[in-house]
């Protein structure tokens, strides 16, 4: 399954710049793979990732799944393909993290219904996925950081949807759960899914991701594996800064170093 | 943490205090409690006790419960919509507006001709007070929805104050008044016959949504990717609010604290699921406006005192008290 | 389940059709109504001059309170079954004949007229004309028109005798500044008392209709013959409408004449509309004397 973004703009112009949000934007993300959409602060990554929700209007282009378009299929069905963790944390009331998680049944069950076996198991799964089941009973609320992020993550694993979307999903955690993080994701592309992901780490993008796609004032420059993408004229052109490239038991990353002034 | 009972158990027993409640209004009055009523069947007067207690005290039970219901149900689910505690049917404007309609009513002594007026004319108020929310809110971020209804809250109260200023004489001052102060004596069944559908239909619209408010707790965009439709699901929350206590409002004029307090009680024993709570809110409701206008009823008082200002006194420090209770979970 | 309907049906049909009997024989017994109920305070001081207390089956509690008492006539009020305006009290009562202000009450109006008692309301009374009128309504409905005759005729005679003894002059002003500052003007029926006494009120100094407000400049335009310590919006008696108690009126307060009529005898349009304006004759006598 495959959820393209073909030639998409959003008219806000940017605050400083002036361009287009997002500016006649293409990417494509496809089950079985990890993908990265780095940029600067204000590139118009968030945007562009809800326009493919229909969480924004959009001025031009189309959102297409597997060719068809997207956003007119029904939201039950349209659900059920791709799951959205948003960048809000902030759930209002003192559910226990079990229901929490088994809110990403919602476009699986009817109007009526209760929770059905294959719900619960679905839930267990998403526990598993993100070694959450010590944490079921407790209220989300008094939740930490990075446990309130994996029963947030586990929600929409639990959707059990071909394609997912993640808006920022490891900013504002520490170190341990940075990387406990992208390695859920990195085992649940590797498993099937499809994982479009915002993110601003570099070091961690270069090393988990596929694929990279870089957006600078709403433009995609550049599209394929890290270190293609995460060249030092890329980095200054988008970025403004010059990074160290290094490599760690067999794997490459990308460090920032200094600002280019 | 307390022990929470199992929901269907909860259900049941505020099926049965509601039960409960409504035996014991039945049973109170000024005409007289169970042995005097007894009493007057035994010598014969079946009919003045049918007449005391099936055309007075069922109609103002009846309504007692119904718009107990309501205003614990709206309550609930416009928490559950803002999601806000501290949100209650009054944020959206429609108490103001179907109480302002009723007020003109009085106002103009259309009411002194055709008392069936009053309630009507505080329908239109509460629909048009809708029409006004959709258009204005219909789209757009929830905030503009809360502020729609705080601009028509604050209209509505100044036009009341205005008819008030320019009543024509003190008594029709006085009657908008205590009329605002909100009650459900004397009422009959034709009021019920008006209400009742109105509140019905409310009801209905309010437990459709009940599903997305749980989606909602993780915020409009989350709720809206797992395929909540926003825009029905406000339509929904404004219409069957506008409606339901639009309706209530119209018969029993400025009732309180109900909607707000109600749900902070049991959210508690629902695991905190907006879901659950619509249900029980509006037993709960029912139940504990019955409770009040029993209260009205036993207390000796001169003159009649209003219902609205039971539910205040009572409901003002109560809230009082449960934010001082769970201010530590506020600042987190 | 179905049997227990069918019997309610029934008694309703009862309970409906007892003072449908009632209409459908009256005309042809010419009974008159025997056990009268009163829900508005004006129409229980109407009532009870009217009628002989055996046929009255209740008044308001309100006529009961002391400070309530109509002229001459509390030791009736006492002994009198007393309703909160509430339908069920009233239904126990069993009346044949209930009376309500236009204001009064209008919920349990509606239920009472609903289940088929005979409710008859009475409008405010703004005139003395309007007073009379009540009266002859409520002597009709009763079947007393001549004690209403009476009633009326005593009235006017005793009123006759009061405004004799007026000096003559023009009329001097009764300030009677209410809470809130409202003033009565042209066209109340308070107007008409002070007026019948020998006064002006303010609000007629002040060129006014009906109740309004009015700023303290307005007022201190105005220089009073005599300042009430109670109005009809004020009780018990006391100084303590706002205005009165302002430092630009206190000189004024102190050098002029005070008088204290009991709101009782100014709220309703009915004879005890005399004790206040006794008490306004005897000021203006002595005033001039």
């Amino acid at each position: 399954m495959k959820l393209e973004a073909r030639n998409v703009s959003v008219a806000i112009p940017h605050a400083v710049t002036g361009a287009q949000i997002v500016n006649n934007a293409s990417l494509s993300v496809s089950t079985g793979e990890l993908v990265g959409l780095i940029g600067p602060n204000g590139a118009g990554k968030s945007t562009l990732l809800k326009a493919m929700l229909g969480l924004r209007p959009r001025d031009a282009g189309d959102i297409l799944l597997d060719g068809a378009d997207f956003l007119v299929q029904p939201p039950a069905r349209r659900a059920r393909n791709v799951a959205f963790l948003p960048q809000e944390r902030h759930v209002e009331w003192r559910l226990p993290a079990r229901d929490i998680v088994m809110l990403g049944r919602y476009p699986h069950r009817d109007r009526f219904g209760g929770a059905t076996a294959e719900d619960r198991a679905a839930v267990t799964r998403a526990l598993d996925a993100v070694d959450g089941h010590a944490l079921v009973e407790r209220p989300i609320s008094v939740l930490s950081g990075g446990e309130r992020t994996r029963i947030l993550l586990a929600r929409a694993l639990a959707v059990e949807a071909p394609l997912l979307l993640a808006d920022e999903p490891i900013t504002a955690l520490d170190p341990y759960h940075q990387l406990h993080v992208m390695e859920i994701l990195r085992d649940r592309a590797r498993a099937g899914s499809g994982i479009l992901a915002v993110i601003h780490d570099l070091p961690l993008a270069a090393r988990f991701m596929d694929r990279l796609i870089l957006m600078h004032e709403g433009q995609i420059i550049a599209d394929g594996p890290p270190t293609t993408v995460l060249t030092p004229e890329n980095l200054s052109r988008a970025y403004r800064i010059e990074a160290l490239t290094r490599e760690n038991a067999g794997e490459t990353f990308v460090l920032p170093w200094t600002r280019r002034t | 943490m307390t022990h929470r009972i199992p929901y269907p158990l909860l259900l049941i027993g505020l099926v049965l205090l509601a039960i409960a409640f409504g035996i014991l209004s039945m049973l109170v009055g000024p005409g007289g409690g169970p042995t005097e009523i007894s009493a007057m069947i035994a010598r014969g007067d079946t009919d003045l006790a049918w007449m005391i207690v099936g055309e007075v005290r069922l109609p103002r039970t009846f309504l007692a419960l119904m718009v107990g219901a309501t205003l614990g149900l709206a309550g609930a689910a416009l928490q559950g919509y803002l999601r806000n505690p501290l949100a209650d049917p009054g944020v959206v404007g429609v108490s103001s507006a179907a109480s302002l309609g009723a007020v003109l009513a009085l106002y103009t002594g259309v009411s002194l001709a055709f008392p069936m007026a009053l309630p009507l004319m505080g329908i239109a108020g509460a629909v048009l007070c809708a029409l006004l929310l959709q258009g204005l809110a219909g789209r757009g971020a929830v905030l503009t929805l809360v502020l729609a209804g705080v601009a028509i809250s604050s209209l509505c109260a100044a036009l009341m104050s205005l008819a008030l200023n320019f009543s024509p004489n003190p008594y029709a001052a006085a009657e908008i008044m205590f009329w605002l102060m909100g009650s459900v004596t004397d009422r009959s069944m034709d009021h019920v016959a008006l209400a009742a559908p109105l509140m019905m239909i409310g009801w209905a619209m309010l437990l459709l949504v009940a599903r997305s408010l749980d989606a909602l707790s993780l915020g409009e965009e989350a709720a809206a990717s797992l395929g909540v439709h926003t825009g029905r699901t406000r339509a929904l929350v404004i219409g069957g609010t506008a409606i339901s206590v639009g309706a209530a409002t119209a018969i029993s004029g400025g009732i309180g604290f109900i909607g707000l307090v109600v749900p902070h009680l049991l959210r508690h024993q629902v695991g905190h699921s907006p879901s659950k709570l619509l249900l029980a809110s509006a037993l709960g409701g029912a139940t504990l406006l019955m409770a009040a206008d029993v209260l009205v009823r036993v207390l000796p008082t001169g003159m009649e005192l209003k219902l609205g200002v039971v539910t205040a006194l009572v409901g003002a420090p109560f809230f009082l008290w449960l934010i001082f209770r769970a201010r530590t979970e506020f600042e987190s | 389940m179905k049997l227990r309907r069918r019997a309610e049906e029934m008694l309703r049909a009862i309970a409906l059709s007892i003072p449908l009997c009632a209409a459908f024989f009256s005309p042809a017994h010419a009974q008159t109504p025997q056990r009268i109920v009163s829900m508005n305070l004006c129409t229980d001081e109407l009532l009870m001059r009217l009628v002989d207390p055996a046929r009255i089956a209740s008044i308001t509690y309100l006529s009961q309170q002391p400070v309530n008492a109509p002229l001459g006539l509390d030791h009736i009020a006492e002994q009198l079954p007393a309703n909160h305006g509430l339908a069920e009290e009233i239904i126990k009562l069993q009346p044949d004949l209930i009376l309500a202000g236009s204001f009064t009450t209008t919920t349990a109006v509606a239920l009472l007229r609903h289940m088929g008692y005979r409710v008859e309301t009475f409008a405010p009374e703004n005139t003395f004309a309007d007073m009379r009128a009540n009266i002859r309504k409520l002597g009709a409905l009763t079947g007393d028109t001549a004690k209403a005759e009476q009633i009326i005729a005593d009235f006017d005679k005793r009123l006759a005798q009061l405004q004799a003894q007026i000096p003559p002059g023009e009329k001097p002003v009764f300030a009677d500044i209410g809470v809130n500052n409202f003033i009565t003007g042209d066209g109340t029926l308070y107007a008409e008392v002070i007026n019948a006494g020998g006064y002006r009120t303010l609000g007629q100094a002040l060129g006014y209709a009906g109740y309004r407000n009015v700023p303290l400049e307005q007022v201190l335009t105005i220089r009073p013959a005599l300042i009430a310590t109670a109005t009809p919006w004020t009780n018990p008696p006391s100084m303590s409408t706002m205005a009165l108690g302002h430092p630009a009126l206190r000189s004024l307060v102190a050098k002029t004449p005070q008088i204290a009529i009991p709101e009782r005898y100014t709220t309703c349009g009915a004879p005890s509309l005399l004790g206040a304006i006794e008490m306004l004759v005897n000021a203006r006598i002595q005033a001039s004397g």
